[in-house]
């Protein structure tokens, strides 16, 4: 992996870390209001700022950091899981069921995909594990067409038909010899998605989705900006320089993975 | 070639027909009664009982999805929650300021997405390069819902040069359709820079080269009409992208478009406003993928002679 690459998946790392320990660290508390510092400018107390309600907008930043990585991470990691066993069903056993499950994908990728997103979403009980499925329903389409490829470029390999004259069971021969190759691809594509599904947790953030008051998100914070844009910018701006900068350290990596692995979406 | 064009005619009906099959499932799925689902609760005993007479609402599923479908092709997709009007009747009032204000996006970001892709491209491996790359990664790295404020911010609210939000001609349309435009401009950049490099070793511009051609007239001719394909297909793709990003963009600016009735739908729980806006944006996108793949079948001889050869 590029320096590059590493640095930035550091950044975001720290960042998501700082965040879980942040209740311990002695930080200011994100959800205590304050009515007698409402909506005060970037000081030395409240690096960046303080909300319409006296929250401390930097604690309420760092704390907002374990809900947009953390459920992009899972986003991610949930359609990977799920694009890999899918990917795999679908190119082993081809014919009818490969047409099938990618007459799924595609059917899926006909839907501009935050349509699709926020309709998945509304059918869910609202909160963070909703956002983070409906994250995944999109993103899980991607993966499964990788894996495909990757599968239908194995399986004819000699050394799965010499798997299979010593016996071994179709799920064994998925698990134990196909699966493996398909294992760096499907971590490269979590590292180039990752970018995008911290932005779309962030635009369901914004359009109100998946919000669970007080706890904190970017997205939501961005939201709760807007309407103090004129009195209070920094509201608006600090939250949202955080998902540009962590998107920005994300897409680098990922761009750098794509460069390594000569991938293309 | 008009058999190709029939085909791919015909073969968006399987789509169109799951698209609706998906939002009927949607309505299904709320919970409530679907046809209470479709008109909100406040509309009056008869108009919710004419819905179910439609819908065959005591019926089966299957035969509820053929009623619904009906529905639909009659040009209804219930009514607002909210504020009690058609819901089709609102997205046929506000889909042309979304087709304004994407088409206006779309005049800025190809421009200047192709021209920043020939560029990095062109200047490969020189400083240049690395200034358009570091550029195109952050415009793609933007929430779209922050720019969009940073740019009111700016342009509207310090240096009043534009309105910050209204729906209008030119002095309205700029600011959102820049703001639309970046992301859309950032991947094709991308896909530009990656296709003109592609393109720069095919055999004919050696040959291009040997035969003493100017530098510029074997770039802006023989690459560019060879990198054209995967260009146009981004822009005919990128169109999903003009739908997401309308949906914060057009609730920033206050443009009265579909992307802003959907934002209202959400906000609100107007249940009909989203699957209508849902199954607008779907079908919009469906429809022009299609007439993209139908454009380069046309000036594209070679996936002409592919598609015969089959």
């Amino acid at each position: 992996m590029p320096k590059a690459a590493k640095l930035a998946l550091f950044i975001v790392t720290l960042v998501f870390f700082v965040s879980l320990i942040s209740p311990y660290i002695g930080l200011l508390d994100p959800n205590e209001i304050n009515l007698d510092a409402i909506r005060q400018a970037p000081s030395m107390s409240h690096p960046f700022g303080t909300d319409n309600k006296g929250r401390d907008l930097f604690a309420r930043v760092i704390a907002g950091a374990k809900v947009s990585i953390g459920v992009a991470f899972s986003a991610s990691t949930v359609a990977a899981s799920l694009g890999l066993t899918v990917g795999l069903i679908a190119g082993y056993l081809g014919g009818k069921v490969d047409r099938v499950l990618m007459t799924l994908v595609d059917f899926i990728l006909s839907f501009p995909s935050l349509l699709f997103a926020i309709a998945v979403s509304i059918v869910l009980p609202s909160g963070l594990f909703s956002v983070m499925i409906a994250i995944a329903a999109v993103g899980w389409t991607s993966f499964a067409r990788l894996v495909r490829g990757i599968v239908l470029s194995v399986k004819d390999m000699p050394y799965v038909d010499a798997a299979r004259t010593l016996g071994c069971s179709d799920l064994r021969i998925l698990v134990r010899h196909i699966a493996p190759q398909c294992i760096t691809g499907v971590i490269v594509m979590m590292g180039i998605k990752l970018g995008g599904f911290i932005l779309t947790e962030a635009t369901l953030g914004f359009l109100g989705l998946g919000l669970q008051p007080p706890q904190p998100s970017w997205g939501a914070m961005v939201s709760a900006g807007r309407n103090h844009i004129l009195t209070a910018p920094w509201m608006a701006l600090f939250p949202g320089l955080t998902i540009f900068l962590t998107v920005l350290c994300l897409n680098m990596l990922g761009e750098s993975l794509r460069k390594a692995y000569q991938m293309t979406e | 070639m008009v058999r190709y064009l029939f085909i791919r005619t015909v073969s968006l009906i399987p789509l169109l027909l799951g698209i609706s099959f998906f939002c009927f499932l949607l309505l299904k799925l709320l919970p409530g009664d679907i046809a209470v689902n479709l008109v909100g609760e406040r509309s009056s005993p008869e108009i919710v009982e004419g819905i179910r007479q439609q819908l065959g609402a005591d019926k089966d599923i299957f035969e509820q999805y053929v009623g619904y479908l009906s529905m639909l092709l009659q040009g209804n997709m219930g009514r607002s929650h909210i504020t009690q009007r058609e819901v089709f009747e609102e997205i046929k009032k506000k889909l042309p300021n979304t087709i304004r204000l994407a088409f206006a996006a779309m005049l800025i970001a190809i421009p200047v997405g192709v021209g920043i892709g020939l560029l990095s491209a062109y200047y490969r491996d020189r400083p240049l390069e690395t200034i358009l790359d570091t550029l195109i990664i952050s415009c793609l790295s933007v929430p779209v819902f922050w720019g969009g404020l940073l740019l009111m911010l700016l342009f509207s609210l310090t240096f009043q040069l534009v309105p910050p939000s209204g729906t209008g001609g030119l002095a309205f349309l700029i600011l959102p359709a820049f703001t639309l435009a970046i992301p859309a401009m950032a991947t094709l950049a991308r896909i530009t820079k990656a296709s003109v490099i592609d393109a720069l070793a095919m055999p004919s511009i050696r040959t291009a080269t040997a035969k003493g051609l100017r530098p510029l007239r074997i770039y802006l001719i023989h690459v560019l009409k060879n990198a054209l394909i995967p260009i146009i297909t981004v822009v005919g793709l990128d169109i999903g992208s003009y739908l997401n990003g309308a949906v914060v963009t057009e609730t920033i600016f206050g443009w009265d478009g579909i992307g802003r009735f959907t934002m209202e739908g959400v906000m609100r729980r107007d249940y009909p406003v989203i699957i209508g806006s849902i199954i607008t944006g779907a079908t919009i996108f469906v429809l022009v993928n299609a007439l993209t793949d139908m454009l380069y079948h046309i000036i594209d001889p070679r996936i002409r002679f592919d598609a015969k050869g089959r």
